[in-house]
């Protein structure tokens, strides 16, 4: 149909319109946007990518999704959307999506070296039964494993948490999310000792200080910059600050760009801190009322194996540094020894990196005294070609913006402080400055973690998909709150494995080692997203381990399992986010899965029917096993208990963790879904709701412990946007820990720091703890002490430059959904390097030539970038790890924060050549 | 451009408040470029972008990007007009 002129400007006209209601700007003619197309059916919904969670409109009509909007209602993103966010339709219609199960077949058999052909799911799930009770007969539930996502709804989290850590007794469950957060979890709890930040995004607009550190929220948290940069428009006097390795699109908005050298963001904070004590810039009362000071050990290793036995020869120098350290000269000045000696350091406290211990205000001061702006300059300059004076300057700046009593300050980071070799510390030194100034848990300051994935706070850590977690912060090597979750669980006593399981990067090792030899990958694409892939390609490929990958494409990951299931898209499913803020969002089915392609949970409610009680709940081998109320190296038979709660041994894991009575009792149809349709419900042809089942269930662990949640329902209403948890009849709380605002504040105090973990502890000095008993520290956080410590590679021995990996903003992590969108593919086809144009020209390089990037551990091409987004400073480079054509992370190195376990893909050592 | 491809983009851009005239005036003289609606106090224009792919769209809101005086500019809407085809350029299709 031919589109005439008068139809062009009535479209023009409502487009205008529709835009300028999403931002809050008049308009002549605002005819509104139900103009565009009555027949379009508009639906609240949630974003699937980061993890600031915007609000979207999706619009379907005919069963397909036709077109996506900002949702103006959404307090979040408030009518605006990025390129990616706008890309949340395209992405369920890429021409690869996956229709039916794949598996690895030679003449009719499973065969590990066959091709994929397409099978029934009763063939996909018969071998995959197979393959893991022949792996957990010979290695117990330690030998099984599953990786998960901070993609994962909250259901699917909290079903993928029941099957494994209730079900088949393995805590071999970890998300990708440990690649994203986990060090700022660790920083949460050791300060603070509940997960999660203190206030919301509503300090973006109550600020003068924006301080960005690590965190390029132009391009990977675009709407919430967009808040920043207008708040910095309309209001006289706010500041924008942003602390990077190298240039870009956030220094672009920014007031001052401070670059660093990498790893030295440890060294300013101390710097700044120093500054505060020694202005008497310290907030006393607040000090003194609500914290106390701590430090912990140094001598913690590098997260890298403890043994040699997998490693590559040209990885033997690095991997040394996990046994034992000399350290450097700035090192030693750092930790307030003599420079001129040398120090040669056992990293015995590897084991134990997150042990910690009281100090005094004294000792603290101490710590702090080596970080002079002298000394920290001439370390923390990232930038050769910079005027040490004008760095000075900035610092100084810096120092002033933070110690100043009537300036408001928020702190935001994400993936510069959390993949870091000191994660955890960085994370806490950002809450020591904002504590020692009392900038923290107040209306427009705050130190405030961002996150990467739209469900690492909602899922991952919410409902505690980790290796060492349970729902709602509770962790399994607490006896008590094994108890507590038994008890919710209706499951008999001592069924949960009080050993925590591998991390993320462990079951990598594990699979390369034999330890683990069955894994299902959920959500996530870690072949491609885990440092150091050679190792773990070569497990997956080469030796005899069965790897089920779930998704929606095939992705890298995908090409190397050797069974693939299809997955139900995000808004083919039903399902809920919890974003950065504590925002619990929900999102109701609106199109149908393609083909075969079903959603994750009715994959785990289904393989549950495989395993009986028998099977799993017997005696089961735990090697290392010793825990209180155990057997060394065992966990005992629950089958007797089991009968005395009704159960019997041959009833499925289905029938006892899912299809429970009381999730039975919540069917299906509910007035909730009234018009849609439930692909979980379809599928298993079921006649109750398992997504509400799942969630009214998990709901449990958080009412009246700090975490509440609302009703499954109540996330569905029209009026509701999502809400911050805790939420206290029905009012969500904006800033956590402040008796204005938070109703878990105990009576009569202005601020209650009330998170129960880890709140008692010894005295001691910086060299160590004493020998007295812990102290209770109720309703305080933790100001702790963390020194400068070198990275686990640097620059030097034929590998001279610095190597920073990360994402651009067309692509979300590793392009599996982005990279089928062909605009977004188009602005952004592959991954390039980014060089500083001497480093180039030094090398013989120019823009647009292949460059060969090799380390210790392997090798990759890039396409050589010389201007373009991001700057780099001479000795750097950069290369995003979204284009799988591009693996880089064969190259970087799989070194992590000894306490968080979380990778530090921002810098390693690599040699460029023209390839 | 023919009526089949022809598609409509609604951009935020936002300026600095001394910026905003000029910045206006450039994007009204670019091709398939209009300013529909102005808030000084915010910094923020409402653009409608007429291109004949997606493509095109994307390609234009980088280049708004990358104009001197423009601070932001942020894709808001997108719509192909339903009397033309009524769905958005996929590669493949739900069932």
């Amino acid at each position: 149909m031919k589109t005439n002129i008068s139809r062009r400007d009535f479209v023009k006209t409502s487009v205008a319109a529709a835009t300028a209601a999403a931002v809050g700007v008049p308009v002549a003619d605002a005819s509104g946007d139900g103009a565009l197309d009555p027949a379009i059916a508009w639906e609240k919904s949630v974003c699937r990518f980061c993890g600031v969670g915007c609000g979207v409109m999706v619009g379907t009509k005919d069963g397909h999704i036709a077109a996506v909007k900002g949702d103006p209602e959404n307090p979040v993103n408030r009518g605006l959307l990025c390129v990616k966010g706008y890309a949340n339709a395209e992405i369920l219609y890429g021409a690869d999506r996956l229709h039916k199960p794949l598996l690895r077949m030679k003449n009719g058999r499973f065969d590990k070296q066959g091709d994929f052909s397409e099978v029934t799911w009763e063939r996909a799930f018969d071998e995959m039964e197979r393959q893991f009770k022949r792996v957990h007969s010979e290695l117990g539930p330690t030998g099984v494993g599953i990786m998960g996502s901070g993609q994962y709804t909250i259901p699917e989290g909290y079903a993928a948490v029941k099957l494994a850590k209730a079900g088949w007794r393995t805590n071999n469950l970890d998300p990708n999310a440990r690649q994203c957060m986990a060090s700022a979890v660790a920083a949460f709890m050791q300060v603070y000792g509940i997960d999660e930040p203190a206030g919301c995004y509503d300090d973006i607009e109550l600020t003068d200080t924006v301080v960005t550190w690590g965190a390029n929220m132009a391009e990977m948290h675009p709407m919430l910059w967009a808040r920043v940069v207008d708040h910095r428009m309309r209001t006289r006097g706010v500041q924008l600050f942003n602390l990077t390795t190298y240039s870009n699109r956030t220094s672009e908005c920014a007031d001052h760009e401070l670059i660093m050298a990498p790893q030295t963001d440890l060294a300013i904070w101390n710097y700044i801190a120093r500054e505060i004590v020694a202005r008497n810039a310290v907030d006393t009362d607040f000090v003194e009322a609500h914290c106390v000071f701590a430090t912990g050990p140094t001598d913690i290793g590098y997260g890298m194996p403890s043994t040699d036995e997998y490693a590559f020869p040209a990885e033997l120098d690095t991997l040394a540094r996990q046994r034992v350290v000399t350290l450097s000269r700035d090192e030693a000045i750092a930790q307030g020894l003599d420079p001129d000696e040398q120090h040669v350091v056992e990293q015995k406290a590897a084991a134990g990196a997150g042990a910690h211990w009281l100090i005094s205000f004294d000792e603290f001061k101490k710590g702090l005294e080596p970080y002079t702006l002298d000394f920290t300059a001439q370390l923390a300059k990232g930038d050769p070609d910079e005027d040490i004076e004008d760095f000075k300057a900035k610092l100084q700046l810096l120092a002033d913006y933070y110690a100043d009593p009537k300036r408001k300050v928020v702190s935001f980071w994400t993936m510069g402080f959390n993949q870091h070799t000191r994660g955890t510390w960085v994370n806490e030194q950002a809450y020591m400055v904002h504590l020692l100034t009392g900038k923290q848990a107040k209306p427009g300051s705050g130190a405030f973690s961002l996150t990467g994935q739209p469900s690492a706070c909602g899922t991952a850590r919410e409902v505690g998909t980790f290796c060492h977690r349970l729902p709602s912060d509770m962790v399994v090597n607490n006896a008590a709150h094994r108890a507590r979750s038994e008890e919710i669980w209706k499951l008999p006593a001592k069924t949960i494995n009080p050993k925590p399981g591998s991390h993320i990067t462990q079951m990598m090792r594990d699979l390369e080692s034999g330890k683990m030899r069955w894994l299902w990958v959920q959500v996530t694409n870690p072949f491609q997203s885990t440092a150091n892939a050679n190792h773990w390609l070569k497990a997956a490929r080469e030796m005899d381990n069965f790897i089920v990958v779930s998704d929606i494409y095939p992705t890298y990951s995908c090409k190397v399992a050797d069974l693939i299931l299809p997955c139900a898209g995000h808004y083919e499913k039903w399902g809920l986010y919890g974003n950065s803020e504590r925002r619990t969002q929900a999102w109701r089915q609106v199109v149908a899965p393609p083909g075969e392609a079903r959603s994750d949970v009715w994959q785990m409610l289904e393989f549950s029917k495989r395993f009986t009680l028998g099977e799993v709940w017997g005696e089961q081998p735990v090697q290392g096993l010793a825990a209180k109320g155990f057997d060394d190296g065992k966990l005992p038979d629950v089958l007797a208990t089991a009968a005395q709660l009704g159960y019997r041994p041959d009833q499925t894991l289905y029938e006892v963790l899912f299809a429970t009575p009381a999730a039975r009792a919540i069917a299906w149809p509910d007035p909730v879904g009234a018009d849609h349709r439930c692909c979980t419900v379809d599928a298993g042809n079921l006649d109750w709701f398992p997504e509400k089942a799942l969630f009214e269930e998990y709901r449990l662990f958080g009412l009246h412990h700090a975490h509440d949640l609302a009703s499954f329902d109540t996330y569905y209403r029209d009026d509701v946007r999502g809400l911050r948890w805790p939420v206290i009849d029905g009012k969500e709380t904006r800033w956590r820990f402040n008796s204005a605002y938070d109703s878990y504040v105990a009576d009569g105090s202005e601020f209650d720091f009330y998170g129960p973990a880890l709140k008692s502890l010894k005295e001691g000095t910086l060299a160590g703890p004493g020998s007295g008993e812990p102290i209770s520290l109720a309703g305080k956080a933790k100001i702790f002490y963390r020194p400068y410590a070198a990275p686990a590679e640097s620059p030097g021995d034929g590998y001279d430059l610095w190597l920073c990996t990360g994402r651009v903003l067309e692509h979300w992590h590793s392009g599996s959904m982005t990279r089928r969108v062909p605009e977004l593919n188009a602005a952004q086809p592959r991954a390039q390097i980014y060089f500083h144009p001497a480093d180039a020209a030094a090398r013989g390089l120019k823009r647009n030539d292949v460059a060969l990037i090799e380390s210790r551990r392997g090798q990759v091409r890039a396409v050589v970038e010389i201007g373009g987004r991001d700057r780099m400073p001479r000795g750097m480079v950069y290369v995003p790890w979204f284009d799988e054509g591009v693996p880089i992370n064969k190259v970087t190195l799989d070194a992590t924060c000894p306490i968080s376990k979380e990778i530090d893909f921002k810098k390693c050592a690599v040699r460029v050549s023209k390839a | 451009m023919t009526a089949s491809d022809w598609s409509v983009s609604g951009l935020c851009v936002m300026a600095r408040h001394d910026d905003m005239e000029a910045v206006e005036a450039m994007l009204n003289r670019l091709p398939g470029i209009e300013v529909h609606g102005r808030d000084p106090h915010s910094g923020r224009l409402v653009v409608v972008q007429e291109r004949s792919s997606i493509e095109e769209h994307k390609q234009g809101l980088r280049e708004l990007q990358s104009l001197p005086g423009v601070l932001a500019a942020e894709l808001v809407v997108h719509f192909q007009d339903p009397e033309d085809q009524s769905t958005p350029t996929t590669s493949g299709g739900a069932s």
